[in-house]
Protein backbone atom coordinates (compact mmCIF):
# COMPACT_ATOMS: atom_id res chain seq x y z
CA UNK A 1 0.00 0.00 0.00
CA UNK A 2 1.12 3.54 -0.65
CA UNK A 3 1.16 5.99 2.23
CA UNK A 4 2.04 9.65 2.36
CA UNK A 5 4.00 10.92 5.35
CA UNK A 6 3.20 14.59 5.92
CA UNK A 7 5.74 16.58 7.89
CA UNK A 8 4.32 19.19 10.25
CA UNK A 9 6.86 21.24 12.16
CA UNK A 10 6.37 23.54 15.11
CA UNK A 11 7.84 26.76 13.75
CA UNK A 12 8.52 28.33 17.13
CA UNK A 13 10.47 25.27 18.24
CA UNK A 14 12.58 25.29 15.12
CA UNK A 15 13.14 29.06 15.39
CA UNK A 16 14.45 28.58 18.93
CA UNK A 17 17.11 26.09 17.81
CA UNK A 18 20.78 27.16 17.80
CA UNK A 19 22.28 27.30 14.27
CA UNK A 20 24.19 24.04 14.69
CA UNK A 21 21.04 22.33 16.03
CA UNK A 22 19.06 23.61 13.06
CA UNK A 23 21.72 22.26 10.75
CA UNK A 24 21.69 18.90 12.53
CA UNK A 25 17.92 18.76 12.06
CA UNK A 26 18.29 19.45 8.36
CA UNK A 27 20.91 16.70 8.22
CA UNK A 28 18.46 14.27 9.79
CA UNK A 29 15.83 15.11 7.17
CA UNK A 30 18.37 14.37 4.45
CA UNK A 31 19.51 11.07 5.95
CA UNK A 32 15.89 10.01 6.63
CA UNK A 33 15.07 10.66 2.97
CA UNK A 34 18.19 8.82 1.81
CA UNK A 35 17.35 5.81 3.99
CA UNK A 36 13.84 5.62 2.49
CA UNK A 37 15.25 5.91 -1.04
CA UNK A 38 17.92 3.25 -0.44
CA UNK A 39 15.45 0.75 1.00
CA UNK A 40 13.51 0.98 -2.26
CA UNK A 41 10.16 1.93 -0.72
CA UNK A 42 10.15 5.65 -1.57
CA UNK A 43 7.82 6.64 -4.42
CA UNK A 44 8.19 10.38 -4.21
CA UNK A 45 8.54 13.34 -1.93
CA UNK A 46 9.16 17.06 -1.86
CA UNK A 47 10.39 19.73 0.49
CA UNK A 48 8.30 22.91 0.52
CA UNK A 49 9.62 26.47 0.68
CA UNK A 50 8.99 28.34 3.96
CA UNK A 51 5.38 29.09 4.92
CA UNK A 52 5.93 32.83 4.37
CA UNK A 53 5.89 32.09 0.62
CA UNK A 54 2.39 30.57 0.77
CA UNK A 55 -0.69 32.13 -0.80
CA UNK A 56 -4.14 30.66 -0.18
CA UNK A 57 -6.96 30.90 -2.71
CA UNK A 58 -10.67 30.64 -1.95
CA UNK A 59 -13.35 31.07 -4.58
CA UNK A 60 -16.32 32.85 -3.00
CA UNK A 61 -19.34 34.34 -4.74
CA UNK A 62 -17.67 33.98 -8.12
CA UNK A 63 -14.55 35.74 -6.95
CA UNK A 64 -11.10 34.41 -6.10
CA UNK A 65 -10.12 35.68 -2.68
CA UNK A 66 -6.41 35.51 -1.91
CA UNK A 67 -4.87 35.28 1.54
CA UNK A 68 -1.20 35.86 2.19
CA UNK A 69 -0.15 32.80 4.18
CA UNK A 70 -1.17 29.19 4.81
CA UNK A 71 -4.79 28.03 4.87
CA UNK A 72 -5.02 27.92 8.64
CA UNK A 73 -3.25 29.89 11.32
CA UNK A 74 -1.69 27.03 13.24
CA UNK A 75 1.67 26.58 14.92
CA UNK A 76 2.54 23.30 13.22
CA UNK A 77 3.29 24.06 9.60
CA UNK A 78 3.17 21.62 6.71
CA UNK A 79 6.68 21.53 5.28
CA UNK A 80 7.13 18.49 3.10
CA UNK A 81 6.11 14.93 2.32
CA UNK A 82 7.30 11.48 1.32
CA UNK A 83 5.31 8.77 -0.45
CA UNK A 84 6.26 5.25 0.53
CA UNK A 85 5.05 1.83 -0.59
CA UNK A 86 4.91 -0.65 2.32
CA UNK A 87 2.78 -3.69 3.23
CA UNK A 88 0.66 -2.19 6.00
CA UNK A 89 -0.02 0.68 8.38
CA UNK A 90 2.27 -0.66 11.10
CA UNK A 91 5.25 -0.49 8.74
CA UNK A 92 4.31 3.03 7.65
CA UNK A 93 3.97 4.10 11.30
CA UNK A 94 7.41 2.73 12.07
CA UNK A 95 8.90 4.93 9.32
CA UNK A 96 6.90 7.89 10.59
CA UNK A 97 8.41 7.42 14.04
CA UNK A 98 11.87 7.69 12.43
CA UNK A 99 10.89 10.92 10.66
CA UNK A 100 12.55 13.97 12.30
CA UNK A 101 9.26 15.86 12.05
CA UNK A 102 7.87 13.52 14.72
CA UNK A 103 10.45 15.00 17.13
CA UNK A 104 9.88 18.69 16.36
CA UNK A 105 6.22 18.54 15.41
CA UNK A 106 4.21 15.70 14.01
CA UNK A 107 4.07 13.30 11.09
CA UNK A 108 0.65 12.52 9.67
CA UNK A 109 0.33 9.18 7.92
CA UNK A 110 -2.37 8.80 5.28
CA UNK A 111 -2.97 5.96 2.86
CA UNK A 112 -3.34 6.91 -0.81
CA UNK A 113 -6.16 5.71 -3.00
CA UNK A 114 -4.98 2.85 -5.17
CA UNK A 115 -6.45 2.25 -8.62
CA UNK A 116 -9.02 -0.53 -8.22
CA UNK A 117 -9.82 -0.15 -4.55
CA UNK A 118 -11.06 3.44 -4.65
CA UNK B 1 -38.30 -15.10 33.97
CA UNK B 2 -36.03 -15.84 31.02
CA UNK B 3 -36.53 -19.14 29.26
CA UNK B 4 -33.70 -21.54 30.34
CA UNK B 5 -33.13 -22.68 26.76
CA UNK B 6 -32.73 -19.08 25.68
CA UNK B 7 -30.24 -18.50 28.48
CA UNK B 8 -28.23 -21.56 27.40
CA UNK B 9 -28.32 -20.42 23.80
CA UNK B 10 -27.19 -16.95 24.82
CA UNK B 11 -24.26 -18.39 26.82
CA UNK B 12 -23.17 -20.62 23.98
CA UNK B 13 -23.46 -17.79 21.52
CA UNK B 14 -21.38 -15.46 23.72
CA UNK B 15 -18.67 -18.11 24.11
CA UNK B 16 -18.56 -18.95 20.40
CA UNK B 17 -18.96 -15.42 19.01
CA UNK B 18 -15.38 -14.06 19.13
CA UNK B 19 -13.97 -17.16 17.43
CA UNK B 20 -16.76 -17.06 14.87
CA UNK B 21 -15.92 -13.47 13.90
CA UNK B 22 -12.17 -14.14 14.03
CA UNK B 23 -12.13 -17.11 11.66
CA UNK B 24 -14.56 -15.39 9.31
CA UNK B 25 -12.36 -12.28 9.36
CA UNK B 26 -9.30 -14.27 8.37
CA UNK B 27 -11.27 -16.22 5.81
CA UNK B 28 -12.80 -13.21 4.10
CA UNK B 29 -10.09 -10.67 4.98
CA UNK B 30 -12.93 -8.27 5.70
CA UNK B 31 -14.22 -7.37 9.19
CA UNK B 32 -17.47 -6.00 7.84
CA UNK B 33 -18.37 -9.15 5.97
CA UNK B 34 -17.24 -11.25 8.93
CA UNK B 35 -19.41 -9.35 11.39
CA UNK B 36 -22.47 -9.40 9.14
CA UNK B 37 -22.22 -13.11 8.45
CA UNK B 38 -21.62 -13.91 12.12
CA UNK B 39 -24.64 -11.84 13.13
CA UNK B 40 -26.84 -13.58 10.57
CA UNK B 41 -25.68 -17.00 11.72
CA UNK B 42 -26.42 -16.10 15.32
CA UNK B 43 -29.86 -14.81 14.37
CA UNK B 44 -30.53 -18.14 12.67
CA UNK B 45 -29.31 -20.01 15.76
CA UNK B 46 -31.48 -17.97 18.11
CA UNK B 47 -34.43 -18.85 15.91
CA UNK B 48 -33.81 -22.58 15.40
CA UNK B 49 -31.97 -23.78 18.54
CA UNK B 50 -34.76 -23.08 21.04
CA UNK B 51 -37.10 -24.96 18.70
CA UNK B 52 -34.91 -27.88 17.51
CA UNK B 53 -32.42 -28.08 20.38
CA UNK B 54 -28.80 -26.97 20.58
CA UNK B 55 -26.60 -28.88 18.09
CA UNK B 56 -23.79 -31.11 19.40
CA UNK B 57 -21.13 -28.81 18.03
CA UNK B 58 -22.65 -25.34 18.24
CA UNK B 59 -19.41 -23.65 17.14
CA UNK B 60 -19.23 -25.75 13.98
CA UNK B 61 -22.92 -25.14 13.32
CA UNK B 62 -22.41 -21.36 13.53
CA UNK B 63 -19.28 -21.48 11.36
CA UNK B 64 -21.04 -23.43 8.64
CA UNK B 65 -24.12 -21.21 8.76
CA UNK B 66 -22.00 -18.06 8.61
CA UNK B 67 -19.84 -19.32 5.76
CA UNK B 68 -22.89 -20.21 3.72
CA UNK B 69 -24.10 -16.68 4.20
CA UNK B 70 -20.75 -15.22 3.12
CA UNK B 71 -20.85 -17.30 -0.04
CA UNK B 72 -24.45 -16.32 -0.66
CA UNK B 73 -23.59 -12.64 -0.29
CA UNK B 74 -20.59 -12.91 -2.58
CA UNK B 75 -22.59 -14.76 -5.22
CA UNK B 76 -24.90 -11.81 -5.50
CA UNK B 77 -21.88 -9.55 -5.85
CA UNK B 78 -20.66 -10.02 -9.42
CA UNK B 79 -17.32 -8.25 -8.97
CA UNK B 80 -16.12 -10.87 -6.52
CA UNK B 81 -16.50 -14.04 -8.57
CA UNK B 82 -12.79 -14.78 -8.45
CA UNK B 83 -12.83 -14.51 -4.70
CA UNK B 84 -15.79 -16.87 -4.57
CA UNK B 85 -13.84 -19.67 -6.26
CA UNK B 86 -11.07 -19.21 -3.73
CA UNK B 87 -13.39 -19.28 -0.74
CA UNK B 88 -15.36 -22.25 -2.04
CA UNK B 89 -12.09 -24.11 -2.25
CA UNK B 90 -11.25 -23.18 1.34
CA UNK B 91 -14.64 -24.33 2.50
CA UNK B 92 -13.98 -27.86 1.29
CA UNK B 93 -10.51 -28.02 2.83
CA UNK B 94 -11.12 -26.56 6.20
CA UNK B 95 -12.23 -28.81 9.04
CA UNK B 96 -15.16 -27.33 10.89
CA UNK B 97 -14.43 -25.78 14.26
CA UNK B 98 -15.11 -28.09 17.15
CA UNK B 99 -16.00 -26.62 20.47
CA UNK B 100 -18.16 -27.12 23.50
CA UNK B 101 -18.78 -24.55 26.15
CA UNK B 102 -19.40 -24.55 29.85
CA UNK B 103 -21.61 -21.73 31.09
CA UNK B 104 -19.63 -21.38 34.35
CA UNK B 105 -16.46 -20.23 32.62
CA UNK B 106 -17.02 -18.22 29.46
CA UNK B 107 -14.17 -19.87 27.57
CA UNK B 108 -12.95 -22.56 29.97
CA UNK B 109 -14.20 -25.57 28.08
CA UNK B 110 -14.10 -24.15 24.57
CA UNK B 111 -11.45 -26.04 22.64
CA UNK B 112 -9.54 -24.00 20.11
CA UNK B 113 -6.98 -25.30 17.70
CA UNK B 114 -3.70 -23.34 17.55
CA UNK B 115 -4.70 -21.97 14.16
CA UNK B 116 -8.06 -20.84 15.50
CA UNK B 117 -6.46 -19.22 18.54
CA UNK B 118 -4.15 -17.33 16.19
CA UNK B 119 -7.16 -16.08 14.26
CA UNK B 120 -8.68 -14.78 17.45
CA UNK B 121 -5.46 -13.14 18.55
CA UNK B 122 -5.28 -11.37 15.17
CA UNK B 123 -8.76 -10.01 15.74
CA UNK B 124 -7.90 -8.88 19.29
CA UNK B 125 -4.84 -6.96 18.14
CA UNK B 126 -6.73 -5.42 15.24
CA UNK B 127 -9.66 -4.20 17.38
CA UNK B 128 -7.20 -2.67 19.86
CA UNK B 129 -4.80 -1.18 17.31
CA UNK B 130 -3.24 2.00 18.73
CA UNK B 131 -4.06 3.86 15.52
CA UNK B 132 -7.72 3.64 16.58
CA UNK B 133 -9.03 6.10 19.16
CA UNK B 134 -10.17 4.61 22.48
CA UNK B 135 -13.70 5.79 21.61
CA UNK B 136 -13.48 3.44 18.61
CA UNK B 137 -11.53 0.59 20.25
CA UNK B 138 -13.99 0.12 23.10
CA UNK B 139 -17.20 -0.25 21.05
CA UNK B 140 -15.33 -2.37 18.51
CA UNK B 141 -14.10 -4.72 21.24
CA UNK B 142 -17.56 -4.90 22.82
CA UNK B 143 -19.09 -5.71 19.45
CA UNK B 144 -16.53 -8.04 17.84
CA UNK B 145 -14.91 -9.66 20.89
CA UNK B 146 -17.78 -9.67 23.40
CA UNK B 147 -20.62 -10.09 20.96
CA UNK B 148 -22.76 -7.23 22.22
CA UNK B 149 -25.06 -5.58 19.71
CA UNK B 150 -24.61 -1.87 19.06
CA UNK B 151 -27.74 -1.26 21.16
CA UNK B 152 -26.36 -3.26 24.11
CA UNK B 153 -22.97 -1.56 23.88
CA UNK B 154 -24.70 1.83 23.75
CA UNK B 155 -26.62 1.05 26.93
CA UNK B 156 -23.41 0.13 28.75
CA UNK B 157 -21.52 3.16 27.43
CA UNK B 158 -24.43 5.50 28.22
CA UNK B 159 -24.71 6.69 24.67
CA UNK B 160 -27.09 6.14 21.80
CA UNK B 161 -27.20 3.19 19.45
CA UNK B 162 -26.54 5.30 16.32
CA UNK B 163 -23.44 6.79 17.99
CA UNK B 164 -22.01 3.39 18.79
CA UNK B 165 -22.97 1.98 15.39
CA UNK B 166 -21.31 4.97 13.73
CA UNK B 167 -18.10 4.51 15.74
CA UNK B 168 -17.96 0.83 14.83
CA UNK B 169 -18.51 1.60 11.15
CA UNK B 170 -15.82 4.29 11.17
CA UNK B 171 -13.38 2.04 12.97
CA UNK B 172 -13.90 -0.77 10.49
CA UNK B 173 -13.54 1.72 7.64
CA UNK B 174 -10.24 2.94 9.07
CA UNK B 175 -8.95 -0.60 9.52
CA UNK B 176 -9.74 -1.43 5.90
CA UNK B 177 -8.80 1.94 4.40
CA UNK B 178 -5.63 2.67 6.33
CA UNK B 179 -4.24 -0.82 5.85
CA UNK B 180 -4.28 -1.94 9.47
CA UNK B 181 -3.21 -5.54 8.94
CA UNK B 182 -5.33 -8.32 10.41
CA UNK B 183 -2.13 -9.74 11.86
CA UNK B 184 -0.39 -10.61 15.09
CA UNK B 185 2.26 -7.91 15.53
CA UNK B 186 5.93 -8.73 15.09
CA UNK B 187 8.06 -9.39 18.15
CA UNK B 188 9.58 -5.89 18.04
CA UNK B 189 6.15 -4.25 18.19
CA UNK B 190 4.72 -6.78 20.59
CA UNK B 191 5.16 -4.88 23.89
CA UNK B 192 3.52 -1.66 22.63
CA UNK B 193 0.74 -3.46 20.88
CA UNK B 194 0.01 -5.68 23.88
CA UNK B 195 -0.07 -2.56 26.08
CA UNK B 196 -2.75 -1.15 23.79
CA UNK B 197 -4.84 -4.33 24.10
CA UNK B 198 -4.57 -4.36 27.89
CA UNK B 199 -5.41 -0.66 28.01
CA UNK B 200 -8.67 -1.25 26.14
CA UNK B 201 -9.71 -3.97 28.61
CA UNK B 202 -8.67 -1.73 31.50
CA UNK B 203 -10.71 1.11 30.06
CA UNK B 204 -13.84 -1.02 29.75
CA UNK B 205 -13.41 -2.13 33.35
CA UNK B 206 -12.67 1.32 34.79
CA UNK B 207 -15.71 2.79 33.10
CA UNK B 208 -17.77 0.01 34.67
CA UNK B 209 -16.14 0.08 38.10
CA UNK B 210 -15.99 3.84 38.60
CA UNK B 211 -18.57 5.06 36.15
CA UNK B 212 -17.77 8.65 35.23
CA UNK B 213 -21.40 9.45 34.56
CA UNK B 214 -24.86 8.36 35.46
CA UNK B 215 -26.95 7.19 38.34
CA UNK B 216 -25.09 3.99 39.32
CA UNK B 217 -21.64 3.91 40.87
CA UNK B 218 -20.81 0.54 39.38
CA UNK B 219 -22.05 -0.50 35.95
CA UNK B 220 -21.59 -4.17 36.67
CA UNK B 221 -22.48 -5.37 33.18
CA UNK B 222 -19.51 -3.43 31.83
CA UNK B 223 -17.22 -4.93 34.51
CA UNK B 224 -18.46 -8.36 33.44
CA UNK B 225 -17.51 -7.63 29.82
CA UNK B 226 -14.03 -6.55 30.92
CA UNK B 227 -13.64 -9.74 32.97
CA UNK B 228 -14.76 -11.72 29.93
CA UNK B 229 -12.15 -9.98 27.76
CA UNK B 230 -9.47 -10.65 30.39
CA UNK B 231 -10.45 -14.33 30.48
CA UNK B 232 -10.20 -14.40 26.70
CA UNK B 233 -6.70 -12.89 26.76
CA UNK B 234 -5.64 -15.34 29.46
CA UNK B 235 -6.75 -18.19 27.21
CA UNK B 236 -4.83 -16.79 24.25
CA UNK B 237 -1.71 -15.57 26.06
CA UNK B 238 -1.40 -17.65 29.23
CA UNK B 239 2.33 -16.91 29.61
CA UNK B 240 2.21 -13.11 29.42
CA UNK B 241 2.82 -11.69 32.90
CA UNK B 242 0.93 -8.48 32.08
CA UNK B 243 -2.15 -10.43 31.01
CA UNK B 244 -2.08 -12.24 34.36
CA UNK B 245 -1.53 -8.91 36.13
CA UNK B 246 -4.49 -7.30 34.38
CA UNK B 247 -6.73 -10.25 35.23
CA UNK B 248 -5.63 -10.10 38.86
CA UNK B 249 -6.32 -6.35 39.12
CA UNK B 250 -9.78 -6.80 37.63
CA UNK B 251 -10.69 -9.73 39.88
CA UNK B 252 -9.32 -8.16 43.07
CA UNK B 253 -11.13 -4.90 42.35
CA UNK B 254 -14.35 -6.44 41.15
CA UNK B 255 -14.51 -8.72 44.20
CA UNK B 256 -15.28 -5.58 46.24
CA UNK B 257 -18.11 -4.53 43.91
CA UNK B 258 -20.99 -5.28 46.33
CA UNK B 259 -19.28 -3.67 49.31
CA UNK B 260 -18.67 -0.35 47.58
CA UNK B 261 -22.20 0.82 48.16
CA UNK B 262 -24.64 0.39 51.05
CA UNK B 263 -28.27 1.40 50.51
CA UNK B 264 -27.18 3.08 47.29
CA UNK B 265 -24.51 5.21 49.00
CA UNK B 266 -20.76 5.10 48.45
CA UNK B 267 -18.65 3.27 51.05
CA UNK B 268 -14.94 4.06 51.12
CA UNK B 269 -12.37 1.26 50.97
CA UNK B 270 -11.43 1.45 54.66
CA UNK B 271 -15.06 1.36 55.78
CA UNK B 272 -16.15 -1.52 53.55
CA UNK B 273 -17.78 -4.58 55.06
CA UNK B 274 -15.22 -7.24 54.18
CA UNK B 275 -17.75 -10.03 54.57
CA UNK B 276 -19.37 -8.60 51.43
CA UNK B 277 -16.19 -9.05 49.41
CA UNK B 278 -16.22 -12.08 47.13
CA UNK B 279 -13.37 -14.04 48.67
CA UNK B 280 -13.23 -16.77 46.01
CA UNK B 281 -12.48 -14.09 43.41
CA UNK B 282 -9.91 -12.54 45.73
CA UNK B 283 -8.24 -15.92 46.10
CA UNK B 284 -8.16 -16.35 42.34
CA UNK B 285 -6.87 -12.78 41.92
CA UNK B 286 -4.06 -13.37 44.42
CA UNK B 287 -3.07 -16.55 42.56
CA UNK B 288 -2.94 -14.69 39.27
CA UNK B 289 -0.99 -11.78 40.79
CA UNK B 290 1.57 -14.20 42.23
CA UNK B 291 1.89 -16.07 38.96
CA UNK B 292 2.23 -12.79 37.02
CA UNK B 293 4.92 -11.56 39.35
CA UNK B 294 6.78 -14.87 39.13
CA UNK B 295 6.74 -14.77 35.34
CA UNK B 296 7.73 -11.09 35.21
CA UNK B 297 10.85 -11.79 37.26
CA UNK B 298 12.66 -8.61 38.24
CA UNK B 299 10.93 -6.53 35.58
CA UNK B 300 7.27 -6.34 36.50
CA UNK B 301 5.21 -4.22 34.13
CA UNK B 302 2.46 -1.78 35.05
CA UNK B 303 -0.32 -4.36 35.36
CA UNK B 304 1.72 -6.74 37.50
CA UNK B 305 2.65 -3.81 39.76
CA UNK B 306 -0.98 -2.74 40.05
CA UNK B 307 -1.90 -6.36 40.81
CA UNK B 308 0.68 -6.38 43.62
CA UNK B 309 -0.80 -3.16 45.02
CA UNK B 310 -4.33 -4.57 44.87
CA UNK B 311 -3.06 -7.77 46.53
CA UNK B 312 -1.52 -5.74 49.37
CA UNK B 313 -4.70 -3.70 49.82
CA UNK B 314 -6.95 -6.69 50.46
CA UNK B 315 -4.73 -7.96 53.30
CA UNK B 316 -6.19 -7.58 56.83
CA UNK B 317 -3.45 -5.07 57.76
CA UNK B 318 -2.07 -3.62 54.52
CA UNK B 319 1.69 -2.95 54.48
CA UNK B 320 1.55 0.75 53.57
CA UNK B 321 5.29 1.14 52.99
CA UNK B 322 5.25 -1.77 50.57
CA UNK B 323 2.29 -0.17 48.80
CA UNK B 324 4.14 3.18 48.54
CA UNK B 325 7.24 1.42 47.17
CA UNK B 326 5.07 -0.33 44.57
CA UNK B 327 3.47 3.00 43.60
CA UNK B 328 6.99 4.47 43.21
CA UNK B 329 7.88 1.74 40.74
CA UNK B 330 4.56 2.13 38.97
CA UNK B 331 5.01 5.91 38.71
CA UNK B 332 8.36 5.37 36.97
CA UNK B 333 6.55 3.55 34.17
CA UNK B 334 3.30 5.42 34.32
CA UNK B 335 3.45 8.87 35.92
CA UNK B 336 -0.25 9.57 35.44
CA UNK B 337 -2.12 11.87 37.82
CA UNK B 338 -4.27 8.93 38.98
CA UNK B 339 -1.21 6.86 39.97
CA UNK B 340 0.42 9.81 41.73
CA UNK B 341 -2.81 10.69 43.56
CA UNK B 342 -3.21 7.10 44.79
CA UNK B 343 0.42 7.15 45.89
CA UNK B 344 -0.18 10.40 47.80
CA UNK B 345 -3.24 8.83 49.49
CA UNK B 346 -1.07 5.89 50.61
CA UNK B 347 1.60 8.30 51.89
CA UNK B 348 -1.08 10.16 53.87
CA UNK B 349 -2.31 6.92 55.43
CA UNK B 350 1.21 5.86 56.35
CA UNK B 351 2.75 9.17 57.42
CA UNK B 352 -0.13 11.54 58.07
CA UNK B 353 -2.05 14.14 56.04
CA UNK B 354 0.80 16.70 55.91
CA UNK B 355 3.06 14.16 54.18
CA UNK B 356 0.16 13.35 51.88
CA UNK B 357 -0.30 17.01 50.96
CA UNK B 358 3.41 17.30 50.19
CA UNK B 359 3.19 14.22 47.96
CA UNK B 360 0.11 15.55 46.17
CA UNK B 361 1.46 19.06 45.68
CA UNK B 362 3.32 18.63 42.42
CA UNK B 363 0.67 16.48 40.70
CA UNK B 364 -0.60 18.09 37.55
CA UNK B 365 -4.14 16.99 36.95
CA UNK B 366 -6.38 17.59 34.00
CA UNK B 367 -8.90 20.35 34.74
CA UNK B 368 -12.01 18.76 36.17
CA UNK B 369 -10.18 15.75 37.66
CA UNK B 370 -12.45 15.49 40.69
CA UNK B 371 -10.62 12.59 42.32
CA UNK B 372 -7.46 14.64 42.89
CA UNK B 373 -9.60 17.52 44.21
CA UNK B 374 -11.25 15.15 46.69
CA UNK B 375 -7.87 13.93 47.90
CA UNK B 376 -6.59 17.49 48.35
CA UNK B 377 -9.83 18.49 50.11
CA UNK B 378 -9.65 15.54 52.53
CA UNK B 379 -5.99 16.10 53.34
CA UNK B 380 -6.46 19.85 53.77
CA UNK B 381 -9.41 19.23 56.09
CA UNK B 382 -7.32 16.80 58.13
CA UNK B 383 -4.53 19.36 58.58
CA UNK B 384 -7.00 21.96 59.80
CA UNK B 385 -7.84 24.39 57.04
CA UNK B 386 -11.61 23.85 56.78
CA UNK B 387 -12.38 26.82 54.52
CA UNK B 388 -9.86 25.81 51.86
CA UNK B 389 -10.96 22.19 52.22
CA UNK B 390 -14.61 23.08 51.71
CA UNK B 391 -13.76 25.18 48.64
CA UNK B 392 -11.81 22.25 47.14
CA UNK B 393 -14.65 19.87 47.87
CA UNK B 394 -17.17 22.21 46.23
CA UNK B 395 -14.98 22.25 43.12
CA UNK B 396 -14.88 18.45 43.18
CA UNK B 397 -18.68 18.28 43.45
CA UNK B 398 -19.01 20.57 40.44
CA UNK B 399 -16.75 18.27 38.40
CA UNK B 400 -18.32 14.98 39.50
CA UNK B 401 -20.84 13.56 37.05
CA UNK B 402 -21.63 10.33 38.93
CA UNK B 403 -24.74 10.65 41.10
CA UNK B 404 -23.69 8.21 43.88
CA UNK B 405 -20.27 9.78 44.21
CA UNK B 406 -21.69 13.30 44.22
CA UNK B 407 -24.21 12.41 46.93
CA UNK B 408 -21.34 11.09 49.04
CA UNK B 409 -19.34 14.29 48.52
CA UNK B 410 -22.31 16.49 49.42
CA UNK B 411 -22.79 14.48 52.60
CA UNK B 412 -19.09 14.87 53.33
CA UNK B 413 -19.33 18.61 52.86
CA UNK B 414 -21.97 18.67 55.61
CA UNK B 415 -19.94 16.60 58.06
CA UNK B 416 -16.17 17.03 57.88
CA UNK B 417 -15.98 15.40 61.26
CA UNK B 418 -14.39 12.11 60.17
CA UNK B 419 -10.83 12.76 58.94
CA UNK B 420 -10.44 9.55 56.98
CA UNK B 421 -8.85 10.03 53.56
CA UNK B 422 -9.22 7.00 51.39
CA UNK B 423 -10.19 5.58 48.10
CA UNK B 424 -13.56 4.04 47.38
Amino acid sequence: MRYILLSYVDQSRVASLAPEQAQALMGRYISFTQALAESGIMRGGEHLQPVETATTVRNRDGESVLTDGPFADITEIFGGFWIIDVPDLDTALKHAADCPASDVGATEVRPLFELGNG
Amino acid sequence: MPDPVEVAVEQIYRAEWPMLVATLARWTGDLDRAEDAAAEAVAAALETWPRDGVPDKPGAWLQTAARRRVLHRIRSDRVATAKLALLAHDLRDEPAADSVSDPDDPFGAVRWSDAAAEDLLRLVFTCCHPALAPSAQVPLALRLLCGLTAAEAARLLLTTEPTVAQRIVRAKRKIAGAGIALEIPSRSQWPDRLDAVLAVVGLVFTEGHAATEGAALVRSALCDEALRLAALLRRLLPDEPEVLGLSAVLLLTDARRDARTADGDLVLFAAQDRTRWRWDDIGRGLELATEGLRRAGDRPGRWVLQACIAACQVQPAPDLDAIIALYDRLAQQMPSSAVLANRAAAVAMAHGPAAGIAAAESIKAAPGDHRLLILRAELTAATGDPDVARALLRQAIDCCRNDVERRYLERRLDEWSVPAPGIG
